[in-house]
């Protein structure tokens, strides 16, 4: 699967872009991003109780996965997440 | 604030006179509604001797109170041809604010070759010969004022645009650099201030101080907390300083909802080169800046300083809304040549967002084609000099509908749609289609639940919830726009309570009221049915209140969306 890195996400993992090889839910998936990408990546995504922060987007092939099945999502092969830190304009 | 200046264009007069009891309590976006439904002849036509044109501070104006600097302008919109409130950031409100003005409203009309300037200051309030401004742009216009003015003062303005009486045109106000590029944009108000003549004000608040507080240190402390409070939210102490309003440009791509090429598709190919990120990076390297306060005392600063290829500077921002309009809008992603454009539209004063929906229009009907750069800016110049095209396009996208048989024309009450595609955004669809405004996202911006899931999360391709939480922003949004209060500032509102109460408390401290959230609630409502009498009484119906139907018939790929919300459902917004 593909999954893409926005604003200052993208200076963390130093990458704006990633492929990955994974079947799973988003929860995996994230836990496996926080071995990847180090503990900055992980305090920036989750609180210190574990919880994915408020205002952090997961947007999976165009919708939020809180409109999915929250980080029980099950994400496949071909899906494209876009992981978005507390963002607004206008 | 105390008084309103009353500008009597046709006989040259100025009046003073203290604000009347049915206007007490009010400012910003709730005082000029107010005179416009009061005083304005709903059937006038907008340009002529009996429309009049209200520009008022809000509330907090002139005070401390961070990101206090909105300046409410209103009128009877040629755009829409119903009741218009255009808010502007930049340094004139609180300057306006000081001097004790709670508005001033421009009436009747010169004859026609006249132009005029109006000098605002402690001691007078006078009308000036403007004549050596005539068909000047805004950055010339400010540049000869300054050298009689100097650069202290601040400079409200109309280029060609508003001159030639364009539905599209804007009413700009300096920023801090004194550059124009603060714009009351939307519905058209400079062509008003073009209809009576007046090209310039000039605010000089030299030698007043802040405005009493009627509890000093109650107001100080509610100021520092709801400074506090700005500055811990992560959007807007961190997201909006650092990216800027562009942020957004990748998260509505992202959800499909981005309007490319005139509405025909819900994400752009080229938004990496648009975007909110490689913007900042282009200013940096190019020794621009990218964090920037469009008005002192603004802790958010949102705003940024644009160069050139050659590190000279070009522009402000540019923001979210002209960046989408004349880029993914026009299937453009070259970021110099959208703020190349945005020069231009701040120096003419055309609303970017309807010039770049007239654009698309144009586009869509073969003037040009979609991603040229070149014929883009060429139907800007036209514009700008006046031609028979540039008259057509100055005039919005449903003119350039009519003049070239085009019928996918993105509109609601004929003002064209911003940078949200409704059909992936229901909410925001709604606001579109019901607010008293023509379509407008800063009525009711539903994309913050929708979307960026600030201050609660409504699932944006379901119609359930819509309607509620629409009729929720509006009312808040009519009561905060008479604040003078940037829009911005909701995003922590929504999501602390803390910083609603910090902002009814400075109220408080300011006039001595005691005022609770319920009154702002219902100063909200009172709002929006004014504005919504007006609107009756021009004419306007429950058809009115209606999206375009393709809307409802065109899919919208990658969702396949497309808007559902019902009409019976849209004509329950207003029951309250």
């Amino acid at each position: 699967m593909h999954i893409r890195f926005y604003a200052t996400l993208k200076d963390i993992v130093g990458q704006s872009e990633a492929d990955v090889k994974f079947n799973g839910t988003v929860c995996e998936l994230l836990s496996m991003l926080c071995k990847d990408y180090g503990e900055r990546f992980r305090s920036t995504i989750f609180d210190d109780s574990g919880l994915l922060r408020n205002h952090i987007n997961l947007i999976v092939n165009g919708q939020n996965i809180k409109h999915l099945n929250g980080i029980q999502t099950i994400l496949k092969d071909n899906d494209v997440m876009a992981v978005f830190l507390p963002i607004a304009g206008g | 604030m105390n008084w309103i200046y009353r500008i009597d264009m046709t006989k040259g007069k100025v009046t003073k006179e203290a604000v009347p009891k049915a206007y007490a309590g009010m400012g910003g976006r709730g005082l000029t509604s107010a005179i416009v439904n009061a005083e304005v002849q709903p059937l006038c036509h907008p340009l002529d001797e009996n429309n009049k044109l209200v520009i008022a501070p809000g509330l907090l104006g002139g005070t401390s109170a961070p990101c206090s600097g909105r300046l409410s302008v209103g009128a009877k919109s040629p755009l829409t041809g119903g009741i218009k409130e255009s808010n502007s950031g930049g340094t004139a409100a609180q300057k306006l604010a000081r001097i004790d003005i709670a508005a001033i409203v421009v009436e009747g009309k010169p004859e026609k070759s006249k132009l005029f300037a109006l000098k605002v200051d402690k001691d007078n309030v006078k009308l000036l010969d403007a004549s050596e401004l005539k068909r000047l742009g805004n950055y010339d216009t400010v540049t000869r004022l300054t050298e009689k003015y100097g650069d202290k003062v601040s400079y409200i303005t109309i280029g060609q645009g508003g001159e030639m009486l364009m539905a599209a045109a804007s009413i700009a106000v300096t920023d801090m650099e004194n550059h124009p590029t603060r714009h009351a944009g939307r519905g058209g108000m400079g062509a008003v201030m073009g209809s009576k003549g007046l090209k310039a004000i000039i605010v000089d608040d030299a030698g007043i101080d802040r405005p009493t507080m009627n509890d000093p240190e109650a107001f100080k402390e509610a100021s520092r907390k709801f400074a506090q409070l700005l500055a811990k939210h992560p959007v807007t102490g961190e997201t909006l300083p650092t990216y800027g309003t562009n942020a957004l440009a990748n998260v509505i791509n992202e959800a499909g909802a981005y309007p490319t090429r005139n509405f025909s598709s819900g994400q752009f190919e080229g938004t990496g080169k648009i975007s909110g990120e490689i913007q900042r990076e282009t200013i940096i390297k190019r020794g621009g800046v990218p964090k920037h306060p469009c008005h002192p005392g603004c802790t958010i600063q949102c705003s940024r300083i644009y160069m050139d290829k050659d590190n000279n500077y070009l522009t402000k921002g540019p923001e979210y809304e002209t960046v989408w309009a004349n880029g993914a809008n026009l299937g453009i992603d070259d970021l110099d040549a959208i703020a190349l454009m945005d020069r231009l539209y701040d120096d003419y004063g055309l609303d970017t967002i309807e010039m770049g929906v007239a654009l698309g229009v144009a586009m869509e009907a073969g003037v040009k084609s979609f991603g040229d750069v070149q014929g883009a800016i060429e139907m800007i110049k036209e514009a700008g000099k006046g031609t028979p095209l540039g008259r057509i396009l100055g005039n919005g996208a449903v003119v350039v509908g009519q003049a070239f048989g085009v019928t996918r024309v993105p509109v609601v009450k004929r003002q064209g749609l911003p940078a949200y595609d409704p059909r992936p955004i229901k909410g925001i669809g709604v606001t579109y289609a019901t607010t008293t405004m023509g379509a407008d996202h800063t009525a009711g911006y539903s994309v913050a639940q929708n979307i960026l899931k600030i201050g609660g999360s409504v699932d944006p391709l379901k119609p359930e919830g819509q309607v509620a939480l629409s009729r929720n922003l509006q009312i808040a949004t009519a009561a905060m726009d008479c604040t003078g209060l940037c829009i911005f500032v909701a995003f922590c509102v929504m999501d602390v309570p803390e910083a609603m109460e910090a902002i009814i408390n400075m109220l408080n401290a300011r006039y001595g009221t005691r005022l609770t959230g319920d009154d702002i609630v219902e100063l909200g409502k009172k709002v929006l049915r004014t504005e919504r009498a007006f609107n009756k009484s021009a004419g306007f119906t429950q058809s009115d209140d209606r999206l375009p139907l393709f809307f409802r018939t065109e899919k919208l790929a990658p969702h396949n969306a497309v808007f559902d919300v019902t009409d019976e459902e849209l004509d329950t917004v207003y029951n309250f």
